[in-house]
């Protein structure tokens, strides 16, 4: 199997293992509070788990981006770099065109948002727009473009909803040990099942964040190889992200909101951790320069004028 | 009565898989029409510039009546040609007369700093990149299109489906791809 439909099948089934991850946290939970609390409440906590999500997802979280200062691009004239990538790209994803937007922010970064591809808005800061060519700016465009096309805006939500969820419950469960409910009779295990009871809170909702951040860096390493589907070019991400990671201007916008949908991470320092949206640039380059190497020809023009 | 528990199981397993594979098909070939389509768009658009360009070219080198020609004929064959592969080798056969024009056109400093020839060679720049685009598009979609249509078991259902293997856009002869850059910027 060619590389690069090797990196997306082995990046969508990761993601959706960690998913299934979750279910086994809320396993565990419901298996502490049965061992403390008896079946009944193993019972009733699935009741509660289960509307806390059904709530929250009904609640139709509408990413609504506060572009600050940025300023939407009505036509192609008023910036045509950016114009033009973002509509090369929906073509090259087979996506309706989204709205397009440019910040005067000097940061390099650029961002997308949105639940779905009609609802699509794409954001170029001015400081990327600085220090990219042509080609890197493509592979920018491109990944954003991904992350619409996999509908990352809404598998987030989801993660966030569920490690959330996690973390309500786990609260909720030590709030009734603290206060000690629950009758002894139902209780067979005795001092046991409290203690097993109590790792299982504690650690419950930091194993719901590793996860939601997992599967984050997961969902960027697809984009990174969407992008690369989308330019048949890995060359032009690989070599943005490495201007990237040499530049030093600090982000002056930049909520946590949007931030995993960053081409790199906005908040926080170079250094990655199991905590980072973002995986470390140094492996998404490397990962990109496998799949540059694994192309038999790049097939990127058809006529006469484009340059190479 | 497990025994029919169990086929009935099994028969809903094996519906709901029928179904799902059903839809992806159709999806895959509604996607391959799609990108069918916008190629068509892109490529119109670059057909429509060339008359035009030839003109423009000729105000300034008027007796290249070969070039201009070899242009025109090949505008025609790419206006007819039909299907993927067809369009494909069309398109490489009208690169090389453009091309051709391009290395005329480098003779007269006049006609490089025209604005209207800019404008047109601009435009053109700017269609290529999405026929590009449109043919990396249609082309992921056919792979996956075409591979569903070989493997087990998706190749059983594809007859159902109705879709069938479609034509990759790709030129044929790679030294074709190959046309000299000729750009003044």
């Amino acid at each position: 199997m060619p590389p690069l439909d090797a990196q997306i099948k082995s990046n969508r089934r990761r993601s959706r293992a960690l998913f299934g991850m979750f279910f086994l946290i809320y396993g565990a939970l419901g298996f502490a509070v049965s061992l403390r609390f008896g079946p009944a409440a193993f019972y009733i906590f699935c009741a509660v788990a289960i509307v806390i999500v059904l709530v929250t997802l009904t609640m139709g979280d509408d990413l609504a981006v506060t572009v600050a200062h940025a300023k939407q691009l009505q036509s192609r004239e008023e910036c045509p770099p950016v114009w033009d990538a973002v509509e090369v790209m929906s073509i090259a994803a087979g996506q309706p065109m989204p709205r397009v937007y440019v910040s005067p922010d000097p940061a390099p970064n650029a961002f997308a948002a949105g639940k779905d591809p009609k609802q699509a808005v794409v954001c170029v800061n001015q400081g990327l727009l600085d220090i990219l060519d042509k080609e890197e700016l493509e592979g920018v465009v491109a990944h954003e473009m991904a992350h619409v096309r996999n509908l990352d805006v809404k598998l987030m939500t989801y993660a966030a909803v569920l490690a959330g969820g996690i973390a309500l419950i786990a609260e909720f469960i030590s709030y009734m040990i603290f206060w000690g409910g629950g009758s002894d009779e139902d209780n067979d295990l005795g001092i046991v099942g409290v203690v097993i009871s109590i790792l299982v809170v504690i650690l419950a909702p930091i194993a719901a964040m590793l996860i939601q951040m997992s599967i984050s860096r997961r969902r960027e390493f697809l984009a990174d190889a969407s992008s690369a589907e989308f330019t048949k070019y890995p060359q032009g991400l690989a070599s943005a992200l490495r201007k990237l990671g040499a530049s030093e201007v600090p982000a002056q916008t930049g909520s946590s909101a949007t931030a995993h949908l960053c081409i790199v991470a906005p908040l926080g320092g170079k250094s990655s951790s199991l905590f980072s949206t973002h995986p470390p640039l140094e492996e998404r380059i490397a990962k990109l320069d496998e799949l540059a190497a694994g192309q038999i020809h790049t097939s990127r023009a058809v006529g006469v004028t484009s340059s190479y | 009565m497990t025994i029919i528990i169990i086929v009935a199981v099994l028969a809903a397993v094996v519906g709901i898989w029928f179904f799902a594979m059903y839809n992806t098909l159709v999806s895959l070939r509604v996607s391959a029409e799609e990108g069918e389509s916008e190629i068509d768009v892109q490529l119109k658009r670059r057909h429509d510039l060339i008359p035009n360009l030839v003109e423009s070219v000729k105000g300034y080198a008027a007796h290249e009546k070969g070039t201009f020609e070899e242009v025109t004929a090949a505008r025609v064959g790419a206006v007819n040609a039909q299907g993927p592969a067809a369009q494909a080798q069309a398109e490489g056969a009208l690169n090389q007369a453009l091309g051709r024009l391009f290395a005329v056109a480098e003779a007269y400093p006049d006609l490089k700093a025209n604005q209207n020839f800019l404008q047109l060679q601009g435009e053109l720049t700017a269609t290529e990149d999405r026929l590009s685009a449109a043919r990396r598009f249609y082309n992921t979609t056919v792979k996956a299109l075409n591979t569903k249509c070989q493997t087990i078991p998706s190749k059983w259902v594809a007859p159902v489906a109705k879709v069938t293997e479609r034509e990759f856009f790709d030129l044929a002869d790679p030294a074709e791809a190959a046309v000299p850059n000729v750009s003044f910027s």
